[in-house]
């Protein structure tokens, strides 16, 4: 089996390792296995060696199926191995020394898929022919006793009949057990078609264990079948159509969900409440359609069976209709109005079912298991809701609805919910309004004119900054202010006077550092100042001998 | 850089708020009389201040190597400029 690992190359260099591997007098040593072992085993081996020549990769794994093979068919191997001595023509090795004349290099491994359950019914025919026992499988039809020289030729026409038998055993359980009911009946004229019997019974698990991977697929997909039938009869008279349909299309999308509940809610309006508006009836219909999964879900775990890929569907089926399911009813929110009657609408229909349906203690558990699941749900849809309102809203409405969302919700859950929304909602559209033309805070009267300043301030800075720095610079300018009349005033009530002069202000720039003896007050108003203020600050001689700025 | 940014001024405002800056120190100092145009003045000591300021704060935000101005670059620049312009 190590060949097997190494190399997963070409059909070519397999069958160089095979024919290395196996002995030269490989019929003779077959034919001593077969006299050890059982027949079957024998029969098949090297059959197999020979039929399927692109599957030589289970070469190495048929010695390990044969012991698991059935020994029943001992008692008959006397017959088999004299009707093998005719195929010595056909050994595997002169078989595979043709095919490696004939196959191309780079001819690729034929897919497992047809290897894996060939064994069984070569073993059928082979069985069937070298005994010739009328075997009736219909499908088969197998030819009797073929000139061993034919054989080769013969080969091929039988893996294609071979291949539609299995296409029908895979098609349903139900060939099989005709075959396996019809045998016994034309069993009883000889043993050997017993033991074929039984090898039919036994073979299937041999299969499985070629492929290791696959191993427990096709087991489970059977037992489902069967199990999910009965529950399916079960599930019938509970709930008359949604379920099924639900049942049906475990996994298709949300939208096509609605579509195909609305015929049951038609159905619905007609016969319960005639005044009610659509959106009441689509709720119904979305209530039906939560029922529907879980009720899948429910049955999928209630099943002693592992039926997996069922549960696993019905299960993903009921987590992606609670979100869908939120949504559903965040838009029946807008549809207050129509609650109550869509609740009484609920309450009717589970009466109605449980009347139809000759009201059982069962059914009425498990409608309250829905209810409770429901709640559940909504709980969920709570969450779901407040997250998808929070995108929307501002954030001070948002702890509000989230409160009252938190609130113990009454029994019927879904009418709470709804009914708290839309008030929320208009609330949100109004809030804003209610804002903007508020009452205004008292304003810092400083403010419009620091915040002027603090302009001045970034653009002397030259470099982007924070927000939050320039109400730092505002109380630095406060500061500045506070300081700069408090100087004026000492200056002022230095110098006698009540009035500020300029000459104060020349004496506080000076001592700020401001105005030296090479830059005067002028120069900085030239610098600084914009040129109308010049004219305003700067004293200049005019005609009559006047100066306009008198100093 | 999480907090907004205020990008710099690109123009000046060439206007003086004169009425701000009478009303400033009125409110301050009732019982004094300002001679007209001092408000100008005052407005060119505070442009001068403001200048000082803003070249402290640059400083000190380089000082930090963060390209954008803080509060505790303002308060550093502060510290030194308010007792710079002391009377």
């Amino acid at each position: 089996m190590a060949f097997l690992s190494e190399n997963e190359g070409t059909t070519r260099t397999l069958l160089h390792h095979v024919l290395e591997t196996q002995p030269l007098s490989s019929p003779v040593s077959s034919n001593t296995r077969q006299s050890k072992r059982s027949l079957s085993t024998s029969m098949g081996h090297p059959r197999r060696n020979l039929r399927d020549p692109p599957s030589r990769t289970l070469l190495s794994k048929q010695t390990k199926t044969v012991p698991a093979q059935p020994k029943d068919t001992g008692a008959d191997g006397q017959l088999f191995v004299e009707h093998y001595d005719f195929l010595e023509e056909g050994t595997p090795r002169i078989l595979l020394k043709k095919i490696l004349q004939t196959a191309s290099e780079a001819s690729v491994l034929v897919p497992s898929l047809m290897n894996s359950q060939e064994p069984e019914p070569v073993e059928l025919q082979e069985e069937s022919k070298w005994n010739s026992l009328e075997l009736q499988l219909p499908e088969l039809e197998p030819s009797v006793t073929v000139a061993p020289g034919l054989l080769m030729h013969n080969r091929k026409k039988r893996c294609l009949r071979v291949s539609e038998f299995e296409q029908e055993v895979d098609q349903g359980l139900a060939v099989a057990s005709d075959l396996t009911e019809r045998q016994p009946a034309s069993a009883n004229k000889s043993s050997v078609t017993r033991s074929f019997n039984l090898t039919l019974a036994t073979v299937r698990p041999p299969e499985s264990i070629e492929r290791p991977g696959l191993a427990r697929r096709p087991p489970n997909r059977k037992a489902i079948d069967v199990e999910a039938f009965e529950q399916r009869l079960k599930d019938i008279p509970l709930t008359p159509l949604p379920d099924r349909c639900t049942y049906h299309r475990a996994t298709p999308v949300d939208g096509d969900r609605s579509f195909q509940a609305s015929p049951d809610s038609i159905g619905l309006r007609r016969s319960l409440a005639k005044g009610q508006e659509l959106k009441a009836v689509t709720q119904q219909a979305n209530q039906r359609m939560e029922k529907g999964p879980r009720k899948q879900t429910k049955s999928g775990t209630k099943s002693p069976s592992q039926n997996t890929p069922l549960s696993t569907s019905s299960l993903s089926a009921g987590t992606r209709s609670r979100p869908w399911t939120g949504t559903s009813s965040q838009n029946s929110c807008f549809s207050a109005r129509s609650l109550p009657a869509r609740s009484s609408i609920s309450r009717e229909a589970r009466a109605k079912s449980g009347v139809a349906h000759q009201v059982e203690e069962e059914e009425e558990r498990l409608m309250d298991e829905e209810a409770r699941e429901s709640e559940e749900d909504t709980e969920i849809l709570q969450s779901t809701v407040v997250s998808e309102l929070s995108m929307k809203t501002p954030e001070f409405l948002r702890a509000k609805r989230y409160h009252s969302l938190l609130q113990p919700t009454s029994p019927v859950p879904p009418n709470t919910n709804t009914t708290l929304l839309p008030s929320k909602l208009t609330q949100a559209k109004r809030a804003p309004k209610r804002r903007a033309p508020g009452p205004r805070q008292p304003r810092d009267p400083d403010k419009v004119g620091l915040n002027n300043y603090c302009k001045v301030f970034s653009f002397y800075a030259k470099t982007p900054m924070e927000k939050s720095a320039s109400e730092t610079l505002m109380k630095c300018l406060n500061q500045y202010f506070r300081t700069l009349c408090d100087d004026l005033e000492t200056f002022a009530h230095h110098a006698g006077r009540k009035t500020v002069l300029l000459a104060d202000l020349e004496l506080l720039m000076r001592r700020q550092g401001l105005v030296t003896d090479d830059i005067s007050l002028y120069v900085l108003v030239e610098r600084y100042l914009p040129l109308e203020y010049r004219r305003l600050l700067i004293p200049c001689a005019a005609s009559g001998n006047a100066v306009f700025p008198a100093g | 850089m999480a907090a907004a940014v205020v990008a710099a001024a690109r123009v000046l405002k060439r206007k003086a708020p004169r009425g701000f800056l009478r009303n400033l120190i009125k409110r301050r100092k009732p019982q004094l009389h300002l001679k007209s145009g001092i408000d100008l003045w005052v407005h060119l000591n505070c442009l001068l201040f403001l200048h000082r300021l803003a070249e402290e704060t640059r400083m000190q935000a380089f000082q930090n190597k963060s390209r954008i101005i803080k509060d505790k670059h303002i308060i550093a620049a502060a510290k030194v400029i308010l007792k710079k312009s002391r009377g």
